[in-house]
């Protein structure tokens, strides 16, 4: 632990997040926020699973009491798809709508944010691709995460599927980042323990990779570490106890923290080989972070071992005495063993990554801007070993 | 750390440059700033524009006015908006039309129509040209109209109407005037040519040649007149008519006038008599003794025609500034609906009248225009039946 009189980091830094409401009944203030806002006609973004949750009606009910008009959209798939984006873009034409409210997880906020993007700056989503792409700034956007992990709620990342070129884009921007984002515990409560465990590594991946991050700073470090101590404290119970709505509570914190640390650190080689592979093969991106963090973790400790070390003493691992090697092996053990306890067992041939795959998802991973912020600077060899190792 | 990572990385961390959080304020601001201009734009058209405009709701309340409307309508800009369309509409107006009107705008179908409004504050009638069109205000939709003043517009309908009433008329009374100074030219014509014809019979007696001859003379001379007057006329009308002002003894030319007339007037039976102030002797007028003459001459000349029996009396009066001259009968007098016509040319009163009395009905209109141009004014009273007097005054100008 700190001690206070260590050297900080006072190289210029900036913090962005978005006006944030977090606790229960969030939600219900949707309504409030888009007449806020400026909004006469929302689009109200969200997928088809979601339109059988109680949250879509009562968020509707919250925008036509407030005097709004909207309109639904819910054609997205899980990794959001560039076309699915345009399709969004001409039905906020159509309907002539001037705010977006996204209610879902990763997905169905990515792509709001996408719809966004193109509505006002009038160019196909891939030309948004990479870092500071974004001229002009998007209509309004309201975000009502309903997983506990991927933080697109607060974070400068979209994350778009490039579906004819099988890779996801990543777009970041401070432009990206939403007005609002209204965190309501309550909704997590309708995720299966699948997609929990799943969501709750991404989040965990995000603190991870914020807090070793050659980006990082003291801001986003308070942020990383807190997010670590809550999700390994509380994501076990919260996979067994989906009611239990204070490990929800916590969970959902969790991920708005990592969210808060990784949007100003940025990632690592973990988010760049998820896009990757998530993208060509189309695969749930918290199981890619499950399957690839603590491989990452051991490519890179040598270069960030006091980092890595206070990860360690913030998980409660026992290693005090050891060496740096074993500290690693320590904490590599400790993730695959989260993994296995969430019952996340696969290894990338369990999810028909073949060798001959490899090279292809390489070369695509080592274009992703997150490399530029892992602590190890990474060659397209660097990718190749680490999906092989994780095979 | 590559350098284009390390670009990146700064990028990310939002250092560089357009890093900075999504912001509408510039955007927002230009706009603004483009409304407020585009604002101030539209106010200035609307104001400097010679129609009235008014913006007004569905049921008519004034939601603005321009400057024009304001001063047409005397409405300042405090009180409009507790006016209606109604208060500057006349009383009498077709309120179901005009809500019509406007519904019809309200669903695109404009409309351009004539209106009598009123001026708020006196209440004075303006024809007007409304043209009407739905816009939005405030986020309702509502009504524009653009009014044009038709007052002028009104004014000079009414006087092509005149006009036109005027050269019909005209046209009429030449048609008529040119009948009857055929018929007042055959009839002297018809007469010499008839006895010319006459005094060639070879047993003719002295005393019936020098009838005939008087008879000829009587025609010549009445054609003579006939032709003076269309001459009269006719150089007053082209401008030829000059005016040759003298000091003029007024006793002389009564003297004169009543020994011209008394003859006839004896034969018809009527007295003549002249009525001069008795202490005014040698009253000396400086005007056209021509034209005075002339002027008594024809209204007397009437008096003997359309009088049969009483009295013609006929002097003047010494007034401040100018000599009244009159001209007194017991004739047949003129109706109220010709009188205000009777100095016009070719107006010789009723229908009738003419058929029974010769003349061209030149006269009356060549003494006015002789009075015209000696500067005085001429009038008749007169009842149907019981006579006329004709007055009429010359300036008496005393710088001889």
């Amino acid at each position: 632990m700190k001690t206070g009189s260590e050297l900080i980091q006072l190289e210029l830094r900036k913090f962005v997040a978005p006006e944030y409401i977090f606790g229960i009944k969030a939600r219900l203030s949707a309504g409030n926020f888009c007449r806020q806002l400026g909004g006469k006609k929302v689009l109200l973004v969200t997928d088809s699973g979601l339109i059988k949750t109680p949250w879509i009606n009562e968020v509707e009910e919250s925008i036509v009491k407030a005097g709004c008009n909207f309109v639904l959209f819910s054609s997205i798939s899980p990794n959001p798809r560039d076309y699915e984006v345009m399709e969004g873009v001409d039905y906020y034409k159509q309907n002539k709508c001037n705010i977006i409210l996204a209610i879902g997880g990763g997905s169905v906020l990515d792509a709001a944010k996408g719809i966004g993007i193109v509505s006002t700056n009038h160019l196909h989503i891939s030309a948004f691709e990479g870092v500071d792409k974004i001229e002009r700034p998007m209509p309004p956007l309201i975000c009502i995460p309903t997983t506990g992990g991927t933080a697109a709620d607060v974070s400068q990342f979209a994350i778009i599927n490039n579906y004819g070129e099988r890779y996801k884009m990543a777009i970041i921007s401070k432009s990206v980042v939403p007005d609002v984002a209204l965190i309501d515990p309550e909704i997590l409560t309708s995720m299966n323990p699948f997609l929990t465990a799943c969501t709750g590594i991404d989040a965990l991946s995000h603190a991870f990779e914020a807090y070793v991050s050659n980006a990082s700073s003291p801001v986003t470090d308070l942020y990383a570490l807190e997010a670590i101590r809550l999700i390994h404290v509380n994501l076990l119970n919260s996979y067994r106890h989906p009611e239990d709505i204070q490990s929800r509570g916590k969970i959902m914190l969790a991920s708005l923290y990592a969210g808060l640390a990784f949007s100003n650190a940025s990632l690592g080689c973990v988010h760049a080989l998820a896009h990757s592979l998530g993208g060509y093969f189309d695969l749930p991106h918290g199981e890619c972070n499950a399957i690839l963090l603590p491989h990452v973790v051991d490519f890179n400790f040598n270069s960030a071992s006091d980092r890595y070390s206070h990860i360690a003493k913030s998980l409660n691992l026992p290693i005090s005495g050891l060496s740096k090697s074993q500290i690693r092996c320590a904490l590599t053990d400790y993730l695959k063993s989260l993994n296995h306890s969430l019952g996340i067992y696969s290894s990338l041939s369990d999810k028909q990554v073949k060798s001959v795959d490899i090279p292809i998802l390489s070369t695509k991973a080592i274009k992703d801007p997150c490399n530029a912020t892992n602590p190890k600077p990474p060659v397209r060899r660097d990718l190749e070993v680490i999906y092989s190792e994780a095979m | 750390m590559s350098e284009e990572w390390k670009k990146y990385r700064d990028k990310i961390i939002g250092l560089g440059e357009g890093s900075s959080r999504k912001s509408y304020y510039p955007e927002l601001q230009d706009k603004i700033e483009e409304l407020e201009a585009s604002r101030n734009n539209l106010l200035t058209i609307i104001n400097s524009i010679s129609d009235s405009i008014f913006i007004h709701d569905q049921t008519g309340k004034i939601l603005l006015l321009n400057k024009r409307a304001q001063e047409l309508y005397q409405i300042s800009e405090e009180e409009f908006d507790s006016l209606t369309i109604m208060d500057v509409s006349s009383k009498i107006s077709d309120y179901t039309l005009l809500f019509n009107i406007w519904q019809d705008a309200i669903n695109g179908i404009s409309c351009v129509f004539e209106w009598t409004s009123v001026c708020a504050k006196t209440l004075e009638e303006i024809p007007a040209q409304v043209s009407i069109n739905s816009t939005i205000w405030n986020g309702e939709k509502v009504l524009v109209a653009v009014v044009r003043d038709f007052r002028e517009r009104k004014k000079y309908e009414e006087e092509l109407i005149t006009a036109r009433k005027k050269a019909e008329e005209n046209d009429r009374l030449k048609s008529a005037f040119l009948a009857n100074i055929s018929h007042e030219i055959r009839t002297p014509m018809n007469g010499i040519l008839g006895f010319a014809e006459l005094l060639k019979l070879p047993d003719l007696s002295g005393d019936r040649m020098m009838n005939y001859i008087q008879i000829i003379e009587t025609c010549g001379a009445r054609m003579l007149t006939i032709i003076n007057d269309l001459m009269d006329i006719s150089k007053v009308e082209s401008g030829q008519m000059s005016v040759f002002l003298q000091n003029t003894l007024l006793n002389v030319q009564m003297d004169y006038i009543f020994n011209f007339f008394y003859p006839e007037a004896k034969s018809k039976g009527l007295e003549l008599i002249k009525i001069t102030p008795p202490w005014a002797k040698t009253t000396v007028l400086y005007t056209d003794k021509e034209k005075l003459i002339a002027i008594l001459v024809n209204l007397i000349k009437n008096s003997i025609k359309y009088s049969h029996q009483g009295t013609i009396k006929f002097g003047y009066t010494i007034k401040e500034q100018c000599i009244e001259f009159f001209v007194k009968d017991t004739g047949i007098g003129i109706s109220k609906e010709k009188i205000d016509q009777i100095f016009e040319r070719f107006i010789r009163g009723d229908h009738e009248v003419s058929v029974r009395y010769e003349g061209t009905g030149l006269g009356l209109s060549i003494a006015k225009a002789y009075v015209d141009m000696l500067g005085g004014k001429i009038w008749v009273v007169s009842e149907l039946g019981a006579g006329s007097t004709f007055y009429f005054q010359l300036p008496s100008n005393k710088d001889q």
